[in-house]
């Protein structure tokens, strides 16, 4: 079941990053922190990128052999799907809002209730993968299900962090965002440098 | 089956008359990471401090092939065991250069002279050592602090490194990056032990687990099969109830 | 007073600064590093001055023998404990440097007449037998009790400075002594004239200086010294053993020490008791610096020194007073400005 390791793995990445965005967003409205838009795009691409490219694919698998398997969590099973469809749009939303903020630094507060926004809808879409999905796949799910997930998510890939891979090396990325970002969340080597 | 760098059996350690740990038994694997969860007061810390030498004990530790009778913290450190504290006690007014360079003390003092190339490996784990390495440790963040604390003992070149909850106090993202660089020794064959409350975060790069309970082991496993056990959800995992989730981070 | 008087004075002063100096950088080292406020620091000043000048008397000194019996029993006491712990590793050296220098000195000091031989070798053999003193004092009266309170090592210091001083007293009886000076003469830049022995003392003591500057900033012993004094758990988790860095801190503070006596004995005339006034003094200064500050305790050395030089001069009758009343309004600076630093997360 290494591949329900690598789900959680990256579901840390994310909340991760979804933390430091928020607590960055709350120093900067509080004025106690300059912001720095660069890491600020970082971020918000990770967010967009890393799921699209790397994580959703893979539960997707993993959701496409449970269905097959079983009725039960049909009803969740749905409604992830619609949320994986969903998240270009949401992020794209995100995206928006940053781009007029760094245009126009007045519209800091709709960028920060825009991440606010989609961080809630993330997390709570997390939370019913974990609660609801990765349970289910846990209970029903045979050990040649589980060898062929396995070898689907760790195909091509370094197995260890779930992150790296080719053509975007997101563990890179990640360790130049937790760099640049300022302390206490980050090292605060930054302004971030791509 | 792979030989085991650690081996401790029957291992109790008694503040007065009140056993803190009492017959905890674990070994860690060669090349891997073992983890030791439990909640706070459980004895973790006790545990650790005792297999390094710093408290006394009954029992018995294996280290590398050899029984220590008595740990003792010098001669644990020159046969390659390290540990980086829960509270890191870095030399808060020297150098991050010199911190480091005192990771390498008993290695010199043995006559080793490699330190600059470690250090250089050391630096190559964590550039933001290197760029701050005149300034002085105290001037750092919590999170430059534990890279450093690591750094450090890395500077000994041990065959078992043990971490005292390297993720405590510090924010989700640095913790994603030490349990990076964690994984990333493994890779290096350094033998982990790993001493945690954020179990979450310990279970997904352990190999072995122990449950520490009361001073006690109350279960162990191959990390895979603890992290999917109902009752280490329940307990340590915290889905069963709603906040608690991994986005607790 | 004169411009010429207060040359005069300021040379005085400089002087006996530089020995504070060197005194009060001791005390600060010992007790950054082990908690123990040295005592018996003067002690080895006064010992210096009167082993030097029983070696130039052509007599044997009887330090030597307070050698041996101390070394005899480290070896004792060290030789127990490895038994009962079945450790035998290093066991030679321990019974080398414990018994076999201690008698190898001795010996050499009978078969050679201390008058005949070069200052040079005069001082060498001084430091041969004091220096040695200061790692065993800490293993019998430091090292078992270490991990106690600054109150109870105090008090340990204090049994330690009632023994030496009476030792003191056996070895040498009441006479003061007077060595002769490193060199003859003086320097005369016009109206002004500069003693010789003020030159030497004054060069030891930067030399002195500069060199534990080195020591600590360039060599890891050092830097190993500095961690135990920042933080002692840190540096044990080095491997870096508490009573290692309790022995080299004791071995710099009696070499420290038994120099100082060396430079000063030309000068001023040194009894067996003089030393715990002169450690005083550099305990005066150490204060200033908080016994924390190597620059502030240098530089309140001086302070002391010329304070000590001027009022000899204006009210000699009230010269300790004034020297020892300077550190009531330090003290109450210190209390007033000191921040605690923690060394912790």
């Amino acid at each position: 079941m290494e591949a329900l390791r690598i789900l959680g793995d990256e579901h840390q990445s994310l909340a991760a990053i979804l933390h430091a965005v928020r607590f960055m967003l709350k120093e900067v409205v509080s004025g106690r922190l300059q912001p720095d838009l660069k890491l600020f795009e970082a971020m918000i691409h990770y967010l967009d990128a890393y799921p699209e490219k790397r994580h959703h694919p893979k539960e997707d698998i993993l959701f496409a052999r449970l269905k097959a398997r079983t009725d039960e969590g049909a009803e969740a099973l749905a409604e992830l799907d619609r949320q994986h469809q969903a998240s270009a749009e949401r992020i794209q939303a995100l995206e928006t809002a940053l781009a007029a903020y760094a245009a126009d630094p007045t519209k800091l507060a709709d960028f920060a209730a825009a991440f606010d926004h989609y961080a809630d809808f993330y997390r709570s879409h997390m939370l019913l993968e974990e609660r609801e999905a990765l349970p289910l796949a846990r209970k029903v799910l045979t050990a040649e299900d589980w060898a062929e997930v396995d070898r689907a998510f760790t195909h091509d890939r370094d197995p260890m962090s779930g992150t790296r891979g080719k053509p975007e090396d997101f563990a890179d990325v990640f360790s130049k965002l937790v760099a640049a970002a300022p302390a206490p969340i980050g090292l605060g080597a930054g302004p971030y440098r791509g | 089956m792979t030989s085991n760098v650690l081996e401790v059996k029957n291992l109790s350690v008694a503040y007065g008359k009140v056993e803190a740990v009492s017959n905890v038994n674990l070994s860690v694997g060669e090349g891997k990471i073992v983890t030791v969860i439990g909640p706070n007061g459980a004895g973790k810390t006790t545990t650790l401090s005792a297999i390094m030498g710093l408290l006394p004990s009954r029992g018995e530790v294996a280290f590398d092939g050899s029984i220590e009778q008595v740990p003792e913290v010098e001669r644990m450190v020159v046969r390659g065991m390290n540990l980086v504290p829960e509270k890191r006690e870095l030399f808060g007014s020297m150098s991050i250069e010199d911190n480091l360079l005192l990771g390498a003390f008993q290695r010199h003092r043995s006559g080793h002279r490699d330190h600059l190339q470690t250090m250089e490996e050391v630096y190559a784990l964590f550039p933001r050592l290197k760029e701050r390495r005149t300034q002085a440790a105290g001037t750092m963040s919590g999170g430059e602090r534990q890279m450093l604390a690591v750094g450090r003992a890395l500077m000994a070149k041990p065959k078992l490194l043990m971490l005292d909850e390297p993720s405590l106090g510090l924010a989700p993202l640095i913790v994603r990056e030490i349990f990076r660089i964690i994984t990333e020794l493994r890779r290096r064959g350094v033998s982990i032990l790993l001493v945690e409350q954020n179990a979450r975060a310990a279970l997904q790069v352990a190999d072995y687990a122990y449950v520490l309970e009361n001073g006690g082991i109350k279960m162990h496993g191959e990390a895979q099969s603890l992290r999917d056990d109902p009752r280490v959800i329940e307990s340590y995992l915290g889905l069963g109830s709603k906040h608690q989730a991994m986005l607790a981070t | 007073m004169d411009a010429g008087i207060v040359l005069i004075l300021g040379q005085d002063g400089v002087t006996g600064g530089a020995i504070y100096a060197l005194l009060a950088l001791a005390l600060v080292l010992v007790f950054s590093v082990t908690r123990v406020i040295f005592i018996p620091q003067g002690e080895f000043v006064a010992f210096g001055a009167l082993t030097l000048a029983a070696l130039q008397a052509g007599k044997v000194p009887a330090t030597v023998w307070l050698l041996v019996a101390m070394g005899a029993f480290v070896a004792v006491i060290d030789l127990i404990g490895r038994v009962r712990d079945k450790d035998m590793e290093g066991v030679g050296g321990l019974v080398g440097w414990n018994l076999a220098y201690p008698l190898a000195l001795a010996a050499l000091l009978y078969s050679v007449d201390g008058s005949g031989l070069p200052m040079v070798a005069q001082i060498a053999l001084t430091l041969a037998i004091l220096v040695p003193l200061g790692p065993m004092i800490y293993r019998i009266a430091y090292q078992p009790i270490a991990d106690t309170s600054v109150l109870v090592l105090l008090i340990a210091s204090v049994a330690v400075h009632l023994i030496l001083t009476g030792l003191g007293l056996v070895f040498f009886g009441a006479e003061g002594v007077r060595t002769a000076p490193f060199s003859e003469g003086s320097l005369t830049f016009g109206e002004f004239t500069i003693n010789l022995q003020t030159i030497w003392v004054v060069g030891c003591s930067l030399a002195f200086i500069v060199g534990l500057y080195a020591f600590f900033a360039r060599t890891i012993y050092g830097k190993a010294l500095r961690a135990t004094a920042v933080n002692q758990s840190g540096a044990k988790l080095m491997g870096i053993s508490p009573v290692v860095a309790g022995k080299l801190t004791f071995l710099l503070a009696a070499l420290l020490g038994t120099f100082s006596g060396l430079l000063i004995g030309p000068i001023t005339t040194i009894y067996y008791d003089t030393g715990f006034l002169i450690g005083l003094k550099g305990f005066v200064a150490a204060i200033i610096g908080g016994l924390a500050s190597y620059p502030l305790a240098a530089a309140g050395a001086v302070l002391v020194g010329l304070l000590e030089s001027f009022s000899s001069f204006w009210a000699s009758a009230f010269k300790e007073v004034l020297v020892f009343t300077l550190i009531i309004p330090v003290l109450l600076w210190r209390s007033f400005n000191s921040h605690h630093v923690e060394d912790e997360e």
